[in-house]
């Protein structure tokens, strides 16, 4: 029974039919995030601008994340799924407090920014943000 | 759908009419014998040398067609497909066959192999393997069955992963198991034209997805030479 699947595998090769195509658009994202003269931990997400088709079309859809350091310049590459959206939005918000969520309940005020990369898809995309407005997620930071 | 019932009905007449009706009738206990009824041929498995039958099942999510020819040596070459909600389709090709065959009861085993096809959200196609038992126990007219199936596809994906130096394609393949869980009784209306109501269990992405059991019904239909009746004590 081991023996099946490679067998199965056989016929789908010789006949070229893939099941499912996923195009990866290789994406390094380079900048720096400030809060004034802040230093602390900052999270960065990217954001598709639309995803989904149809009637499932929506704004954004996270792509990825990763934390850094503010006023640090830092380089994250990262896979962009052509087929699943288009555009591309950049978030950030800096942990303030330290407890890795965003205006928790009681908490500091932690400030927030958006950008949509403009001539998106590139492979070299270069974001300098200064995240400023108070206890926002992306949803809200949207042009 | 006028047009499976059309094409039921002219092979409904075609069993009937067909020489096989010539055979000396019998009582009710030796109708029951092995080989008799197209409908035991279709859910138990296997069939007699040069007999066919052909079985169109509807059902919620699940309904098939499936079609069998008995040839020498008792192997039978059959068609069968599949499809869950004219979504997902299964074709196949493959042979069954006999395993233990007893005038009260039946023991057969099939092997399959065709593709996969599904439309929708998540389209899916891949080769697929199946093998299936099959028990049935005959009490006169009427046969429960029950049969076990495992089903294996293998999806093939494409990765184009596209750099700023170049474009590179990779294939890799996913495994799905769906095994398959059916049983039923089957009533032999004639010889050549039967009846079957059971439910199905198709565990597709199993073990990791669930799926809740379906209901059919299906009409069996068959015709050709049948064995003379076989000796209860064998």
């Amino acid at each position: 029974m081991r023996l099946l699947p490679p067998l199965l595998l056989l016929p789908s090769l010789l006949c070229g039919c893939a099941s499912d195509t996923t195009t990866l658009f290789e994406v390094e994202l380079r900048g720096v995030i400030t809060y004034g003269a802040e230093v602390g931990p900052v999270e960065v997400q990217v954001h598709f601008e639309e995803a989904g088709e149809g009637e499932l079309n929506h704004p954004l859809g996270e792509i990825d994340r990763f934390w850094t350091a503010l006023d640090t310049p830092f380089v994250f590459a990262f896979d962009y799924p052509q087929d699943e959206g288009v555009g591309l939005i950049v978030y950030a918000w800096y942990d303030a407090d330290d407890d890795g969520v965003l205006c928790a309940p009681g908490q500091v005020d932690e400030p927030a920014g958006l950008i949509v990369v403009p001539g998106f898809p590139l492979h070299d995309v270069d974001v300098d943000m200064d995240v400023g407005v108070r206890c926002q997620g992306p949803e809200d930071l949207l042009p | 759908m006028r047009g499976a019932v059309g094409l039921l009905a002219l092979l409904v007449i075609v069993a009937v009419v067909s020489p096989a009706e010539a055979m000396p009738r019998v009582h009710r206990p030796e109708f029951t014998k092995n080989g008799d009824p197209a409908t035991f041929d279709i859910l138990g498995g296997g069939s007699p040398e040069g007999a066919w039958a052909i079985e169109l099942r509807g059902g919620y999510p699940w309904s098939s067609f499936r079609g069998q020819l008995g040839m020498r040596g008792g192997l039978t070459p059959l068609v069968d497909l599949q499809t869950a909600l004219f979504k997902r389709w299964e074709p196949s090709l493959g042979f069954s066959g006999r395993i233990v065959d007893r005038p009260r009861g039946r023991l057969s085993g099939e092997l399959l192999i065709g593709w996969t096809i599904e439309t929708g959200e998540v389209p899916k196609n891949g080769p697929h393997a199946v093998a299936r038992v099959r028990v049935m126990g005959i009490l006169g007219r009427v046969a429960p069955w029950f049969a076990v199936a495992t089903g294996h596809t293998v999806y093939v994906d494409e990765t184009i992963r596209i750099s700023e130096n170049a474009t590179e394609t990779t294939l890799s393949a996913r495994h799905e198991w769906a095994p398959v869980v059916e049983a039923g009784i089957a009533i032999a209306i004639t010889k050549h034209v039967g009846i079957d109501l059971g439910f199905d269990w198709h565990f597709v992405g199993a073990p990791d997805r669930f799926a809740l059991p379906g209901l059919h019904l299906g009409v069996q239909v068959g015709a050709g030479p049948r064995p003379p009746p076989m000796d209860f004590a064998r």
